[in-house]
């Protein structure tokens, strides 16, 4: 598997527009569009959180990739929900496209319900700037 | 595959260091987190076994400064070395930009050191990728050894067995010492920032 | 030219390389940083909102009271079940479920009105989706579980229960009205679907929402595009 993507400012910048308005906006602390190969693609915050984005998506990326091969262990194409769930907070991924993953990390007064509607709504829209 | 966020002016490059089990490839990383502490921002992250071997990779990333206008961070990952644990090895190696083969010197591992390599070859194959292109140095670790009286292979034999195709720069070195870590890893950037200059030159004009 | 530039990239990558993994100051660097790295340990950010925290544990907490009537039960479930995703199918449940209260309840001064809340505001949810305001949602739950608490806590006193009713209508009525402030922004008619949400004229409201929601987005995305293409 070969990636060949590569963004332009201003596919970057329309992602950023697309996860602050849907993801930051409802609460949400920080989101990173990742590549399946680790690579940080965008990252946005709230302004209250400093985690290490590239560990995260270096072990995210890897993570998936585990989980992946689980489902297919078990005779699934993927799993569509995963969550793991914290004390305080919490982190969903989701899959955009092929290629790319999606790292919500938000806390618990924000509702995973919303946030998983809100989330596939930005994801749409991020695949019509791709 | 780097890459280019040419908002943020970063380019993110991912070096693997691959080998048989137990040759010291969390040793070279550790090392250089080690020395170059000062410089290295962001803390190693690893996922062990209970007995300490890499079970999924190490990580180690850092930011070496400006070229060409782009910050270049440099992640390293470590493959676990055990035969048993190909997928995951396959998995660190997606989107690879450069490796370092790092071969176990000891005389009793000359077999393993070759397997390992003829893997990394063909898990790079099922990627559409080939060893003889890809940024690669070999690194024939454990050196220090010697002095324990523990038979190692010669460098010429190491050569012979690994590198006499591929003609990939090689380093004897010692990760537990630190003897041409630092050597090994600079070599690899520079093979590969500098296999990535085209798409810098792009990334300049955007 | 070509062989200026890959000088150049080398030259470059060089210094970079060079700098990066000199000897000589690394070790005074190290000692800086660790120095840094002491006053800079990871501060905790409790970004907990309190009132928000209370009531959440309110619900675990009374979920080991008895719990009475098959009802709640059930609308406790469809909560839960909303937490994890929202669907067309949950939210009309839930409806329903608030609904088959309302009737039950018809004569209990603090139930009817947090019900007709819940009622209100699930059908908002249900229609505006993922265009709900945040706020929506939370306030739902919120006034779930003070539904709960009044039905599950025995013995507990009038004037409590008024005082937990009032605090959920407060918080109802300011999301009210922040849905009604915000509106301008966006569209002046915006404000009357916080009035007439949940009547049958909030349908074309919806319509209408949409269509003024879409236009904002397609004059922000142009705005960015002119600008980009200025630069």
């Amino acid at each position: 598997m070969e990636f060949a993507l590569d963004f332009t400012k201003k596919q970057l910048e329309s992602i950023e527009s697309i996860l602050e308005d849907e993801l930051i906006d409802i609460g949400v602390q920080c989101v990173v569009l990742i590549d399946l190969a680790g690579n940080v693609i965008v990252n946005l915050d709230n302004g209250e959180s400093d985690h290490d984005v590239y560990s995260l998506a270096a072990l995210a990326a890897a993570n998936f990739g585990a989980v992946n091969a689980m489902a297919n262990i078990i005779g699934e194409q993927e799993f569509s929900l995963l969550f793991h769930k914290g004390d305080k907070d919490s982190i969903h991924f989701s899959k955009v496209g092929d290629d790319l993953l999606l790292l919500t990390i938000f806390g618990k007064e924000v509702s995973l319900g919303f946030l998983r509607l809100k989330i596939a709504e930005a994801i749409k829209n991020i695949q019509a700037t791709l | 595959m780097a890459l280019i966020n040419p908002k943020k002016k970063e380019v993110q490059v991912k070096i693997v260091y691959y080998g048989p089990g137990r040759g010291g490839k969390t040793t070279n990383l550790e090392y250089i987190n080690k020395k170059f502490k000062s410089r290295i921002k962001s803390e190693m992250v690893t996922v062990k076994t209970y007995n300490d071997r890499t079970l999924f990779f190490d990580f180690l990333p850092f930011d070496i400064g400006v070229i060409k206008g782009h910050t270049i961070k440099v992640q390293f990952y470590t493959v676990p070395g055990q035969v048993k644990y190909n997928a995951t090895r396959k998995l660190v190696l997606r989107g690879v930009d450069g490796i370092v083969f790092v071969a176990d010197s000891m005389e009793l591992r000359r077999e393993m050191n070759i397997r390992s390599l003829q893997n990394l070859e063909e898990n790079l194959g099922s990627m559409n990728k080939n060893l003889n292109k890809i940024p690669l140095v070999l690194q024939y670790n454990k050196r220090d050894l010697a002095k324990e009286g523990i038979p190692l292979l010669s460098i010429e034999t190491m050569e012979e067995d690994l590198n006499k195709t591929l003609n990939a720069p090689s380093f004897p070195a010692s990760a537990v010492v630190g003897d041409n870590v630092a050597e090994t890893m600079k070599k690899i950037i520079s093979l590969t920032v500098s296999s990535l200059k085209k798409k810098l030159d792009v990334g300049e004009e955007k | 030219m070509a062989k200026n530039d890959e000088f150049s990239l080398t030259q470059e990558l060089d210094e970079a390389l060079e700098d990066f993994f000199s000897e000589e100051d690394s070790k005074a660097m190290l000692d800086k940083k660790t120095a840094s790295a002491k006053t800079s340990t990871k501060k905790n950010k409790t970004v907990a909102k309190a009132d928000d925290e209370e009531s959440v544990l309110s619900l675990d907490q009374s979920s080991q009271l008895d719990v009475s009537g098959a009802n709640l039960e059930k609308i406790k479930a469809i909560v839960l079940q909303l937490e994890w995703e929202i669907t067309d199918e949950t939210m009309e449940s839930f409806i329903a479920e608030v609904e088959a209260l309302t009737q039950i309840y018809k004569g209990d001064d603090h139930a009817l009105p947090l019900l007709k809340v819940l009622d209100t505001l699930s059908r908002y949810v249900n229609k505006n989706k993922v265009k709900s305001h945040p706020e929506a949602i939370k306030c739902l739950r919120s006034v779930f579980d003070a539904l709960e608490k009044i039905f599950t806590t025995k013995g507990m006193a009038d004037k409590q229960r008024k005082s937990i009713v009032d605090t959920e209508l407060e918080r109802y009525n300011s999301l009210k009205n922040q849905l009604t402030e915000k509106a301008p922004k966006a569209t002046s008619n915006i404000e009357r679907i916080a009035k007439v949400s949940g009547t049958v004229s909030a349908k074309e409201l919806k319509q209408f929402l949409v269509d003024e929601i879409r236009k904002a987005i397609q004059e922000e995305f142009q705005k960015i595009r002119k600008e980009l293409s200025n630069h």
